[in-house]
């Protein structure tokens, strides 16, 4: 699921390609927030304001929080994001802990759990994520993944 | 919990700024090389594009061309 403000934000033939590609397959919704809900949004960002959250939520982001805590008890939600931000959010902001928060990284790790590939084969996938998206994964961060990877269930 | 979080933030600030390609960054002109420099020093892609003037996919490109990495 994303917003109509995030796709407008995609301009390369490419990416919304892949966008229309997604939708006609029905696994990528896109939804426009009205008034009411933009409302709420505001209303999202002043409490990341009043939680004194450094970095302070942006718009896109607040609006990924919204929409993931409403959802988030009906449906198995997870939030896609690398902002530190949200991170601080779902962490220390009461109603929106339970969040799940995933990065690029975390969902390496899944697709790579899902294809069961090799230990070696995750590595060579993360970097050619790396050298494609101008991404840098912490090595603490990698150790921690590999761990978590290396007690897959078989 | 907050602390780790501004101790993640600084550790990442330091990694944008030593991974950046400063004579690409110095070589733009001044509203774009403001806009990339925020980059760095905050990691916010959507309040760099806005003062950038371009959209988040626009600013992902060019950062990618300043060799500024998002820090995982």
């Amino acid at each position: 699921m994303a917003t109509s403000d995030c796709i407008s934000e995609c301009k390369s033939e490419e990416a919304l390609s892949f966008i229309a590609e997604l939708m006609a397959q029905r696994k990528l919704t896109v939804i426009t927030l009205g008034p009411y809900y933009r409302a709420q949004v505001e209303e999202v960002i002043a409490k990341a304001l009043e939680a004194s959250l450094n970095p302070p939520l942006d718009e896109p982001e607040a609006q990924a929080l919204l929409i993931a805590k409403r959802l988030k008890d009906a449906h198995e939600v997870v939030l896609l994001s690398e902002n530190k931000g949200v991170q601080a959010a779902c962490s220390t902001i009461d109603e929106f802990k339970g969040i799940k928060v995933w990065t690029s990284l975390d969902l390496l790790v899944k697709a790579a759990k899902e294809m069961n590939l090799a230990e070696e084969e995750l590595l060579a996938m993360i970097r050619e994520y790396t050298e494609q998206t101008g991404h840098h994964f912490r090595r603490k961060k990698i150790a921690k993944a590999l761990q978590s990877y290396s007690t897959k269930p078989s | 919990m907050l602390e780790e979080f501004k101790k993640e933030m600084e550790e990442c600030r330091e990694i944008r700024r030593k991974m950046a390609d400063w004579s690409f960054i110095r070589s733009q002109p001044p509203r774009i090389r403001y806009a990339l420099e925020v980059y760095v020093e905050t990691g916010d892609l959507y309040l760099a594009s806005r003062l950038a003037g371009l959209s988040l996919s626009e600013m992902n490109d060019l950062r990618i061309k300043a060799k500024i990495p998002v820090v995982v």
